[in-house]
């Protein structure tokens, strides 16, 4: 199946069971990102038991140490 | 609020024509402004952030700074690091930036520790500080500034940029269910770049220190009630976004 996400800011097609981690997979992102569901950060625990449904709004957000 | 201080003496007339901009306002008053001259705030780094945050805190009164730096000033600093000028070039930064504030008001004591803080000594002014703002420029300070915030119920202001991102978040932790710094950011390995590869956008940092500032002050007064959401501010967009943060049970520092 394939639904329409808003990932950071812009439309993306997700093919595939709807999952944060198939989006994680799809995106090939890597490294110490956390992602925002709807305006809330989720435990690593919930990428591959939350289902996403069409129009969720996924951000995904990398730490950043520059002062 | 970790430790008792005597109460400094109250403001003559000259202070109370310096902050009556801020005596006018009925959210903070005399004994706001009071409150403000009675804290001890630590800025850990004075370069980009920490400019701004000491340069807005120490105008706005609070009692006591202590700035920590260790980093000497660099040409290509003055693009953005706004507390420093031409004649601070190789000059420690915490004393350049303590003679700035001198500079602007003397009824605010800046204290520099012109050094890389060992363990021990950052614990030490973690615990003797109201509030810490972090405007340092790597994880592992990050992280251990986070550590010594949890262990000493001390408010955390944290905040970074980078190109042209930013991200401003408070840690009230002295509540139970407030969430710290790991437990939004639970991976922190030292692999990201810092802004001597990557770049900054020089009024970025002005944005992301100025809310720091701003969000210190609100934290001395007591203005916070609920905890306060992940902001990330797009510079190239101008776009501000927040997120809600919880308290991770698996946080491996604050659980």
């Amino acid at each position: 199946m394939t639904i329409t996400l808003i990932l950071n800011g812009k439309p993306f097609q997700l093919d595939g069971e709807p999952r944060i981690e198939t989006l994680l997979t799809q995106t090939a992102t890597e490294g110490r990102f956390v992602v925002a569901l709807n305006g809330e950060l989720l435990p690593r625990t919930c990428y591959a038991t939350t289902f996403l449904q069409a129009n969720d709004q996924i951000d995904i957000l990398f730490p950043i140490a520059g002062g | 609020m970790t430790e008792r201080r005597a109460l400094r003496a109250e403001m003559d007339d000259a202070l109370l024509d310096r902050y009556s901009r801020h005596l006018l306002m009925p959210e903070i008053d005399v004994s706001g402004q009071e409150r403000l001259r009675n804290s001890r705030v630590l800025i850990v780094g004075a370069g980009g952030l920490g400019c701004p945050v000491a340069l807005y805190l120490g105008a706005a009164g609070i009692g006591a700074l202590t700035i920590a730096d260790g980093d000497q000033v660099e040409v290509s600093n003055l693009q953005r690091q706004i507390g420093h000028t031409h004649a601070e070039l190789g000059e420690n930064k915490a004393i350049s930036l303590r003679e700035t504030l001198s500079a602007l008001n003397v009824d605010c004591q800046v204290a520099a520790e012109a050094r890389y803080l060992d363990e021990v000594s950052l614990a030490g002014l973690i615990a003797t500080h109201d509030v810490v703002v972090d405007c340092s420029d790597n994880f592992m300070t990050r992280d251990l500034v986070n550590r010594f915030c949890v262990q000493h119920k001390t408010p955390l202001v944290s905040g970074a940029a980078i190109r042209a991102e930013g991200q401003l978040a408070v840690f009230d932790l002295r509540l139970p269910d407030a969430p710290c710094y790991r437990c939004v950011y639970p991976d922190l390995s030292e692999d990201a770049l810092g802004c001597n590869e990557a770049g900054v956008l020089g009024p970025l940092v002005g944005v992301i220190g100025s809310m720091q500032a701003l969000e210190t002050v609100n934290v001395l007064l007591g203005k916070i009630k609920m905890p306060r959401p992940l902001l990330t501010f797009s510079a190239f967009d101008g776009q501000f976004q927040s997120f809600r943060l919880r308290k991770r049970s698996d946080c491996v520092v604050c659980r």
